[in-house]
Order: C-alpha cells, then structure tokens, then sequence
C-alpha cells in the first residue's frame, strides 16, 4: 500500500470490491481496507479458502459471490487484509494491522462496512449457545461446521430459510424453525407488491423453493411465534418461546440461531459525525447521502448495505454510483451507460426490498417489548429492567443512559445495544426514537493498547498489505 | 473451574483434506483453511469459550463479525484479540480467558 491515494475504500465486501475496481478503471489511486483476511465480506465470507467446487453446497448466490471475490483478488487493486480503522483525522485513516498502527492518506473515502445482524435482546441471549443465525452461517462458511447437538432456528426473514437449507446440504437437521414473522401471510402481502414479484422472478422462486426443501426434510416449522426465552447454565439447555395466541411451549436445545433481519453498520460513520437519520419502518439508523451516497461528511460517500439495507445484489450498483461522482468530481470523465444501468437496478431492488420488509417483520424486536431480565448491554451486563430505571431517572437519549446505567460503556462500545437501546428508551419516554438517537461513537473504533499507540509506524515506512 | 466438561458447540460436518494443529489452553486441535480462532476453540469444547471479566460467566461468540467483542481470546501471547477476525495458523497457541479470577493459564499475561 502506497501512503497516500485518491480513494480509500474501507471493505472489501460486495460494495467496496465493486467501487475499488471501478476507480482503478478510471486510473485513480486506490487502497482497500478489510477486517478480514480475504475478501468477500461478510455475505460472501472465506470466498477464496475453499475450492470453488465445495462453494456448491453453499448455493448459487454463495458460487457467484466467489467468483466476484476471485476476480477482485486478481484485479490488482492494492488491498490491506486484517486492518481495521482505528481513527481518521481529516484526510489520514489510522489502521491497526498485525499488531501495528499504520496511516494511509486518502482524498475522499468510501465507507462500504456492510451491515449488521440486528442484535435482539431477550432472556438468555446471552448464554453460550445462542447467536446469530448469520453469525453461524459465517462459521458455516468459513469452515463447514454444523451444531454439534439438537438446535432451534428462529426469526424471520430469507435469510434464515437460506441457512436451514444450507445446514440440511451439509447433513444437519434443526429440530424446529420458529417464525418470528409479525405478519400472518406473507402471502397476502406478495399481493401487493405483485409487479415487483414478477420484476424478480428469480429471487422469489428462491425463496418458494427454500420453504419447499424445509418441508420435504421434515423440519417442524412453527409460525406466529412472538417471544422467545433461552435457559441454561454454563450453555444454553432449552429455548421457551410464546404464540401469539399465547400458548406456551419449549424445546431442549444446544444451540438457539436467532435471526430478525440485518442493519446498516453504522459505526465508522457515527464517529465522522456524519448525519444519520432513524428509519422507522426498519427501526434503525440510517446515513443521510445524497443520490450519489456522498454523505454529509464532504468527501465521504457510503455506499452498500452501509447505507440502507439493499442485499448485496444491490451492493455494487450503489458503490458504482459513488465510483462514477469521485471520478467525476476528480476530473474523469464519468461512465454515463454505467450510472444509468446502476440507478435502474437499485430502483428495482428497492421495490423488492420493500416487499420483503412488509411481508417479513421482525415479530420479538418490534413487536415485543424487551423484557426486563433481558441483558440489553452484554459487555456491562446491564439488564433492560437497569436502562428502564435510568429512563425513569431521566434519560432521554442512548448518551445519558450509558451515563446512568454504564448500558453502552463496554468494549463493543454500543454497536450491539444501540439500537435496541434506542428502541426501549423511545418506547418508555415516550420520545419519537428519531429525538432519542443512537449512541455518540468515538475514536478510536476498537481498543488499543498503550503499546500499539506509542509505535505508530510513520507514514513513509508503510508496509505492503 | 470444576464439574461436568462443556460439549462442543460445533462439530464438522465434512473434513477438508488440509488440516493443521493448533493449540487451545495447551491442548492439541485439528484445524482447515478457512477457520477461524473461534471456530478453534468452539470445536474444541471442554470449557466454555471464556467467562466475563464481570462476574465470570460463562460467554460465547454472537455475532462473528467483529462487532460484539464475545469472542475475546489470547493469541500467541496477546490478549484480548477477536478471535472471530483471526484466521487459524498452524502452531497458534490459543488460550481462553477466564474472567478476571482465573487468568490465561499459558503464556506471558501482558
């Protein structure tokens, strides 16, 4: 990596792979950062640590995903793996990697850090056993590993369908699907949105065909489910869930895989103080960009799920958009075929993912309130029942209650009780969650230690990525 | 800690034909390309993945992609890494943390 480029791209997931390239097109000066020791992001995980023919048992969008990974890596766009932004001041991103703080200096920037699971508090998220369900399809992904006992799947949402499939591929069987899915027919809802199925035929008959392998497996689905508790002790034991009829039931399980959809991961934009606005139809924060994804940061664009929640089929058309308007504002000559073919495929994306919001609501995160011995705040162990007290104290805002309650004072510094926390300090106040708001994120985004900050590396002994 | 072993939460459901060892609290483990150091640990069971610094209980990963901070692990002698984030290399001397009562039992505390 050269210290100082035109764009730096932070993620190298569907989104900054797709801008890099097109940038490196154009002539420009890029550097890619990642987390990760390869790329693909989240979605498309370990993409170039298998050999593409076991990628099959994954799916389609999964082998497709490789291939995209695989021609980015052979692009010759100069990326750093294992590097993750610690501070950005101006124009120079502070990055730590292999145990080093090193500087890049970037023109503009481009936050393509993907999305998040929703983080859903209730009782017992916290015992060893329950995750995500796209957390475990990242270890499914990565490494082809299946419970190891009995397992409960629950939410709402493709993407847990897509998961039971992919664990039935490698041989594993969930003993039941509980849908957290606050509407009753999604079908019904399909007949509203009927032009829009039809513009995404593809996408639709994937998901009628999820539902059909769950039946022919013989996976229990079990609908309207409205709450969901996990008990346990050293790890999880049983999952107790609630019908929205309010019948009660449980099941023992090992492992409980929850999932209510995912939400733009909104941290390093946070911390540039870029504004945000809070979406109430899905419940989160969102970046406030113009129609090319620069944001109110000038210079700093955002682009992919980062920016609102598209999928990412969608990722690389928002990242093309922001490519073409940085290398317009740097002099280019932007590709005009290239803007159009991008607005008209988010356009329809944008249609589907409307219908899929309305046809798949998450049932536990916006239909229940949180229940009070739920642990809102992992790292600090602060149940919902302590943040409700410091409501009552007064907070009126994420900032106070961590004051308050010390909810958000932890090493994850509020990027899984944010949102929750927004959500439940709304609901008590009365506040509109927009007033209420998230977090204030600051640098540095993760812990460092003394150490690493003291032996910075200057800027002109950069080493390669 | 005594009592009754913690299973596994993972098993592997098909065995790359690469494999390495590393170590997790002194104790060899089989690892493939792709793993990551908490996939290391989770496959290797016994304990649980780490317990709290608040209260010593019990933690697993959540999220897998870095945001949670569940994952916490020492790394050849460094504390505190994510494992979700690093990738498993043959010889990694992976040690658990346990809470603040029962420090790493391998390696420098730093």
């Amino acid at each position: 990596m050269t210290g100082m480029v035109d764009v730096a791209i932070i993620g190298a997931g569907p989104a900054g792979m797709a801008a890099a390239q097109a940038l490196h097109v154009h002539g420009l000066r890029v550097s890619v950062l990642d987390e990760r020791a390869g790329p693909g992001g989240n979605v498309h995980a370990a993409a170039l640590d298998h050999p593409p023919e076991g990628a099959a048992l994954l799916g389609r969008d999964y082998v497709r995903g490789a291939q995209a990974a695989r021609a980015f890596a052979q692009s010759g766009v100069p990326v750093a793996y294992g590097a993750s932004v610690s501070r950005i001041e101006g124009e120079t991103i502070h990055y730590l990697q292999h145990g080093r703080l090193r500087q890049i200096t970037a023109g503009r920037l481009m936050l393509a850090t993907g999305a998040i699971e929703r983080p859903v508090p209730f009782p017992g998220w916290h015992l060893p056993g329950v995750m995500g369900a796209g957390a475990f399809q990242l270890m499914l992904k990565q490494s082809r590993v299946v419970p190891a006992g009995g397992y409960v799947l629950c939410g709402t949402g493709p993407l847990v369908l897509l998961v039971a499939c992919q664990l039935l591929a490698l041989g594993s069987r969930p003993l039941a699907l509980l849908e957290t899915n606050a509407v009753a027919s999604p079908v019904r809802v399909g007949a509203a949105h009927l032009s829009t199925l039809a513009r995404n035929a593809g996408a639709v008959a994937k998901g009628l065909s999820y539902m059909a392998r769950l039946r022919l497996a013989g996976v229990p689905v079990i609908s309207g489910v409205t709450g969901v508790e996990a008990k346990g002790g050293e790890t999880l034991q049983s999952v107790h869930y609630r019908r929205r009829d309010g019948a009660t039931a449980s099941l023992d399980a090992g492992m409980l895989l929850f999932h209510e959809g995912v939400i733009p991961g909104t941290q390093l934009g946070l911390a540039l103080d870029c504004r945000h606005r809070w979406d109430s139809d899905q419940q989160c924060l969102v970046p406030v960009t113009d129609e090319w994804g620069e944001s109110s940061r000038a210079g700093t664009f955002i682009v992919g799920d980062a920016a609102g929640i598209l999928g990412a089929d969608a990722a690389p058309h928002s990242a093309m958009l922001a490519a073409q308007r940085i290398a317009q504002q740097l002099g280019h000559r932007p590709d005009a075929r290239a803007v159009a073919a991008a607005r008209r495929a988010l356009e329809q994306a944008s249609g589907f993912r409307r219908f899929l919001d309305a046809a798949y609501r998450p049932g536990v995160a916006f239909g229940t309130p949180i229940a009070d011995e739920a642990m809102i705040c992992r790292c600090e162990q602060v149940t919902a029942a302590t943040l409700r007290a410091a409501v009552r104290d007064g907070a009126r805002g994420p900032a106070q209650a961590k004051a308050f309650s010390r909810c958000g004072m932890g090493l994850c510094q509020g990027r899984i009780c944010g949102n929750a926390a927004t959500r439940l300090i709304a609901a008590d106040s009365g506040l509109d969650a927009a007033a209420v708001g998230g977090h204030h994120v600051r640098f540095p985004l993760k812990p460092l230690s003394l150490a690493e900050l003291a032996d910075e590396a200057p800027q002109t002994e950069q080493a390669d990525g | 800690m005594t009592g009754p072993a913690t299973p596994a939460l993972l098993r592997r459901a098909k065995a790359d034909t690469v494999a390495f060892m590393v170590t997790v609290d002194g104790l060899p483990v089989q690892v493939h390309p792709g793993d990551s150091v908490a996939v290391a640990v989770l496959c290797a069971g016994g304990k649980p993945y780490r317990r709290a610094v608040l209260g010593d209980a019990p933690r697993a990963p959540y999220c897998m992609m870095g945001a949670c901070f569940e994952c916490l692990v020492q790394v050849d002698g460094v504390p505190n890494r994510q494992g979700c984030l690093v990738p498993a290399r043959p010889g990694m001397r992976i040690v658990r943390q346990n809470g603040l009562n029962a420090g790493p039992q391998e390696g420098p505390a730093e």
